[in-house]
Formats: structure tokens, sequence, C-alpha cells
């Protein structure tokens, strides 16, 4: 039943040829997908059925002295530690005894986790982009206090406005951060493809990643390099970027349309994209 | 995507879609080419790939965009559906629940005030409030903040300020005047219960001499100067005009009727002759600041006497009055630090607290964040500090509450000397949100749009806002900001 199962999601049929592929390492999965040898009674049999190749630790790779093994991703937590549970609900439930889980520690959850009600995940990503060596706390209250000015200025805008204007102000903070990234998300982007000892900039759709990540990097740059007002603060300055995003304006949104037009000015070399 | 795939004259085409490739939003950008060497590997010699008209955007395959959102947070799909707020443009916002309306009273006097409107925001007139507080002076930066934000002045009616009041109702005026300190931890709302007295006060006509922040005078000293007839004594003009100006604009209505009661010769030809209305004397300091802190010393001594003769009604509000005893940051010309009673603006409001006159009252606040230390101790300036029970543990020194305990009680921040010089005074404690006053607060934060996360109008939210904020009027302020 178990293998079936696995059959029909690792294996795909796409009418003429049936072929597999190897589910790519995905970052929630965890430790236990990407480890074969792993002592879970409850996922031995899904590591065994996938390929191992996929869930290496391990590889060799070609330095000057010859091949070394390289790790590929760091894992401090011994193998036998769990992923941690970042639900309240979760807790709140009587613990399960017939299952050993209980009796192995856990790992300390991510700086990122929280079961705070108050927790937005595109933020926390923000926080981490603005943040710089380790300091999360001080890009924590950068982005806070930023956020800070933008509900002020919004709801000082929506006490002065006319009763029928009120309704369409926004004040929420999220919500116009949330707008405002979605609004510098580049539709299309361009990727280096070496021919002929020459680089093209070649027209590339990007995933949903890379277009978050260069929307939020973007804003942050755009806020660092801000010359005209050199003595205000980054989270001053940021709030003001955001608003600008968020009535699409600004130079952020005229950076995603500057990679726009190099995409469209680059179509010609659509043919060298392999991918 | 379109492939043509040509095994000798047979030519094949797939479109690849999410019909005949139900997962394919789980492939990265290197899965077609993934396809291609499996096609390779069963023989298939690919020749063409046609990419369309328009190139795919893997985007439109993956799934919609919150649930993508659990792939970095490694939170549980269902929360992380939840917490995405919806993105709106162009059509009216979502708005907060209306309140009850309770957590406002239309008594905007405080003279009226009672238990009744306890834990009830009362909006302070904005000519008044502007009276009061030229310029915002005197309360806390982050209500001064919330003033322009909510763009009304809006103070809750809490204990301490009505215990106050019921004194000051009650008080006998032909006895020395008394003494009332707010003390409490930080954040608590000592400030705004006293500028509640003050409006209290203002209301009923009295004098209004308003120290705000004293501790500015010791601490963040910007200019001195030797003093004219005291060689003893340092001059500060630039706090004593801008005391001055604002004490000109509070009380320009309470004292018009007031005249000086002697000479006062400022320089060899300056001079304020006997029976000329005091704003000349508040006018002489404003325009020749290096007499400006003799000045504030003669409106201070002029007023005493005034009301000691019962022409008025005094009230003297200090904020931060540890301040006045101690030691300062202010450097000697012999490199020795100047004693608080050597800086003549702290001289003269030394002798405004010594309750020897009458007809008035002395309202004054404790700060925790002005206390310089008492002379001749060592200040402790460690962040951590060890466990009382196990010394091999280290605590914050902010969280590690027995480590400074009681640092707010009045006779530990005013130091020795301090103590005896306020002896006797009425300590008033300022306590953390009840949860009336919590859940008023809340209320009002949502009226005023300072509250705006959607999660933060249920239950659950509010739980937690109470929570995170531990009843500290101060933390929730500060706590709803980004919220």
């Amino acid at each position: 039943m178990l293998e079936a199962l696995e059959a029909t999601r690792n294996h795909v049929n796409t009418g003429n040829v049936i072929f597999s592929y190897r589910r790519p390492p995905c970052w929630t999965g965890g430790l236990w997908d990407r480890y074969p040898f792993a002592l879970s009674p409850s996922k031995m049999a899904l590591s065994m059925v996938r390929n191992p190749a996929a869930c290496q630790l391990y590889r060799i790779s070609a330095q000057r002295r010859g091949p070394v093994l390289e790790q590929v991703r760091t894992v401090v937590w011994h193998e036998t530690y769990q992923e941690p549970v970042v639900d309240k609900e979760y807790y709140r439930k009587p613990e399960e005894i017939d299952d050993l889980t209980h009796t192995r520690p856990v790992r300390s959850a991510l700086a990122t986790q929280s079961t705070s009600v108050f927790n937005y995940p595109e933020v926390t990503k923000f926080t981490s982009y603005v943040m710089r060596k380790g300091d999360r706390a001080v890009a924590r209250s950068i982005v806070e206090k930023s956020f800070e000015h933008l509900k002020r200025h919004q709801i000082k805008k929506y006490h002065e406005a006319a009763p029928d204007e009120k309704p369409y102000i926004d004040c929420n903070p999220v919500r116009i951060f949330h707008t405002a990234i979605d609004n510098c998300k580049p539709a299309v982007g361009v990727k280096s493809v070496k021919r002929g000892g020459k680089t093209y900039q070649v027209p590339t759709p990007l995933t949903d990643n890379r277009r978050r990540f260069l929307a939020m990097n973007w804003m942050i740059a755009e806020t660092r390099e801000n010359r005209d007002w050199p003595t205000q603060s980054f989270a001053k300055k940021l709030s003001s970027n955001l608003l600008e995003a968020y009535q699409e304006q600004g130079k952020v949104i005229k950076r995603k349309y500057d990679l726009h037009k190099l995409a469209d000015a680059n179509k010609a070399y659509g043919h060298f994209r392999f991918w | 995507m379109c492939m043509k795939s040509i095994l000798g004259k047979n030519i094949q085409t797939f479109v690849i879609n999410m019909e005949i490739f139900p997962r394919l939003h789980l492939f990265k950008m290197a899965a077609p080419m993934k396809i291609f060497r499996e096609l390779r590997r069963k023989g298939f010699e690919l020749r063409h790939v046609n990419h369309g008209p328009m190139p795919i955007t893997w985007s439109a395959l993956r799934r919609p965009y919150r649930e993508q959102a659990v792939r970095y947070a490694r939170s549980s799909s269902a929360a992380a559906a939840e917490t995405e707020p919806s993105v709106q443009t162009g059509e009216p916002v979502v708005q907060p629940p209306p309140v009850r309306t309770i957590f406002r009273t239309p008594v905007s006097n405080p003279v009226n005030h009672s238990l009744e409107q306890e834990a009830q925001f009362y909006t302070i007139p904005p000519h008044e409030y502007k009276a009061m507080f030229p310029q915002d002076h005197g309360v806390p930066p982050r209500f001064k903040k919330q003033v322009e934000t909510f763009t009304e002045a809006c103070i809750m009616v809490r204990k301490p300020s009505l215990e106050v009041m019921s004194y000051l109702q009650q008080a006998n005026y032909s006895h020395p005047a008394i003494r009332y300190v707010f003390y409490g931890t930080r954040g608590t709302g000592k400030t705004l219960c006293l500028c509640h007295v003050l409006h209290y006060c203002t209301k009923q006509g009295w004098v209004v001499l308003f120290f705000p922040k004293a501790s500015n005078w010791v601490k963040n000293v910007k200019e001195i100067q030797p003093s004219f007839h005291n060689a003893e004594r340092y001059d500060q003009p630039l706090e004593a005009v801008s005391w001055l100006k604002t004490f000109k604009v509070s009380a320009a209505d309470s004292i018009k009727e007031l005249q000086t009661q002697q000479k006062y010769q400022w320089s060899k030809r300056e001079a304020t002759e006997q029976g000329r209305p005091l704003l000349e004397v508040v006018e002489q300091g404003i325009t020749r600041p290096k007499t400006a802190t003799d000045c504030v010393g003669v409106v201070v001594k002029e007023l005493k006497d005034q009301a000691n003769q019962g022409r008025i009604r005094l009230l003297v509000a200090v904020d931060s009055v540890n301040s006045l005893f101690g030691r300062t940051v202010v450097r000697k010309p012999d490199r020795s630090m100047a004693y608080g009673s050597e800086l003549s603006l702290i001289y003269n409001l030394r002798k405004l607290v010594r309750n020897d006159w009458r007809g008035g009252a002395i309202v004054t606040a404790v700060r925790e964040a002005a206390f310089l230390g008492v002379e001749g101790e060592k200040v402790d300036h460690r962040r951590y500090t060890r466990h009382e029970d196990n010394p091999d543990f280290y605590h914050d020194i902010e969280d590690h509450v027995s480590a400074r305990a009681e640092t707010f009680a009045p006779e530990a921040l005013l130091g020795k000397e301090g103590f005896e010089y306020m002896d006797p005074y009425v300590p008033v404690l300022v306590e953390k949100y009840t949860e009336k006053e919590m859940e008023s607060c809340l209320d009002y934060y949502t009226d005023r749009r300072w509250i705006q996360n959607e999660k933060c109008w249920t239950e659950a939210g509010r739980q937690q806002l109470k929570f995170l904020s531990g009843y500290q009027p101060s933390d929730l302020e500060r706590i709803c900001g980004p919220l």
C-alpha cells in the first residue's frame, strides 16, 4: 500500500513516457527527508523507497589537493533529535504515550518560527533580509519601527480625511507591506549565459521565491542607498519607500520596470535559454 | 511548454501542463532539463523545443500565493494561510468592528471627574492642551506622537490622579502646602497622572508652575555660565529661556494681573520697577538670556509670596523631582562635578518644593530614569546579575526583579538628602493597568485605529496583547505600534 502510494507520488505519467523524478530536497522536510538511514520507524519505509542520492549529506568535490568530502548542509543536531512542533494547539492536546517520540529530545525551534498570532512569514523573511551579522533583535526593531511610522502616517491621514474617503484609507501596516512587496515583484527576469566568450542576459521566468527575494532586496538596497535623506533613520526611509511602492511609485518600482525593459530588449537571446 | 521529439520520422509532441503533470509545481527551474534527460535515456532524440508565443511563468503553475508562504516559515499550513492578510487595493479596506463606547467619557472638565469616570478616556480640548503644554513640552514623547497621530489628546481617568484631586479638593490651604509624590515602575503613567492633575488645577483657575522633566536640567545640560550675584552657582540660560517661553504661554491668563512687589535690578541700566506686571519679568528673561535664570528665580519668589498672601492658588508640578537632589553631570571649571544645589535653576526649584509657604500644593513625580545614584555610592552598571539561589546562573538585570528591588520607591529614588528635604509627603502609587483599564485602553486603541491587526480584534488577540504587555501601559502602546 505504501509503495503504491509512493509510486503515484514519485512517478509521473506524461502520456507517452513514464519516468521518475527525484523529489527535490524540500526545506520543510527536515532531517528525516534527507538522511536515508534514519531511525524513524514511521519514515523508514519512505526513505528506503526514495533515491538515496537525493538524501545525501555529503558529496565528493574536486579540490586542489584531490577529492574531499564536503558537507552539503550543516546540521548541528544529532540525528535522534526530532523536529519541534510550533503549534500551540498541539501542546494543548494530551500527549500520546504509545508513540516513542516523547522519549527523543527535541531540536530548538528556529528564530523565524513563532506561535504568535501576530507572526507573518513574509514579514519574518523581510526581517531576515534586513538583518546584519545575525542581529535579529535589531533588525526586528527596525522593521517594527518602520511599520509604526507607516501606520502613524496613515492613521493621521485617516483622522484628517473627509468621512466618505475614510473607508478607502488603509492603515494596516502589514497589509501595506504585502501590497508594496507584491507591487515590486518582477514578472520576468534575466539570467547570464556564456556563449562564445560572451555573456548574454537571457530573459527567463522567475520562481516565486526569486521574485520575492528581488522585491525585498531592492526595497532594502534602495533604502540603504538613499542619499536624499542621509540623516534620516533607516526605519523612516524604509517606511517612505514602502508607502511609495504601495502607491506603485518610487525607485523600487522603477527598478522593477528597468528589469522588465532589459528582459524585453534581450528577447532576441531567448534561444539561449536551455532550461 | 511544448516539446517536439523526433524519432525517425515519427514526430511526437508533448504539451506539459498541469493536467498531465499534476505535481509540476514541485519542480524547480532545472526540472525541464530532467525531463529532457529522461527522454533522451529512453531513446528520444530531442531536436527542437518550442517555448510557444510566451515564456511560461512557473509561478502561474505553482500553488497559489497563500499556500506557498509555508515553505520557508516551517509553520503549519493552516496557521500560515490564516495569518496572511488579504491584499486589497482600490476597495474599502476592512475596518475594525465597532467597540463598546464606554471607554470614552464626554466629561472633559477634570473638576467633574469622579470614580464614575474611572478607566475612561477624556479628551482635553485642543486649545486647552495647547495652552497647557505649548509645543507639547512636558508630556511623554510617545504621548506627544500619539496626540499628533490621533489628532486628539486623550488621557485615561485613573485612580491615582483622582486620589490626588480629591486631596486637593479637601485640603486646608491656610496650612503649609502639601507635597504629593507620584511613584511607580517605568511606563505606568506617572507623568500623565501629573498632567491630569495639572489640567484639574488649570480649570480651577490656579497658577500653575510646571517643571517638566527636571532631570533635563541636571543630565542634558547644554550650556552653563557662572551666576552674576553668586559665584558659587551656575546659570543655565538656554533652559531658563525655554522654560520662560512655555510659562509665558501657559500662565499668561492666570498671572496677567499680578505685579512685582519690589524693584529688581538686572544690570546697571536694566531694572524692573516695583508694581510692574509680572509678565514683564518673564519678557525680560526671554529677551535677555543672560538674566533668564534670575528671572525664573524672581517668578518663583513672587508667585510664592503672592500665594502666601492668599491672592492666588499656586500649583507647583515637578516631574522627576528626585533629580533636584544629589549629583549632576555638570562639570565645574575646576573639573569637579557640580552638586544639584549649585545650579541656580535647581536651587530655585528646591526652594519651591520646600513647604515653607501656603496657599497651594506641590505635586511631583519621581522617575527611575532620572536617578543618578546616591552620593558616595558606586552605581551598578552591570547588565547581568547572578541569581540569588544559584550563583552559576546569570540573569539579565532587567528581567531579574529582585536585583533592582523597589528602586522605584520614592525614598530610594530621593536618597537620604531628598527624603529629609521632602518629608513629609504623600506618596501616591501609580500601578499597571487593571483588567478594566486594560479593556478600556484596548477599546480606545481599536477605535482610534491604533490596533490594525485583525487578530487583535478577536478575543485571542486581545489576550495575547494583555500577555505581551503585562498590563504595562507604555509597553502596550509600544507593542501595538507595528500591529
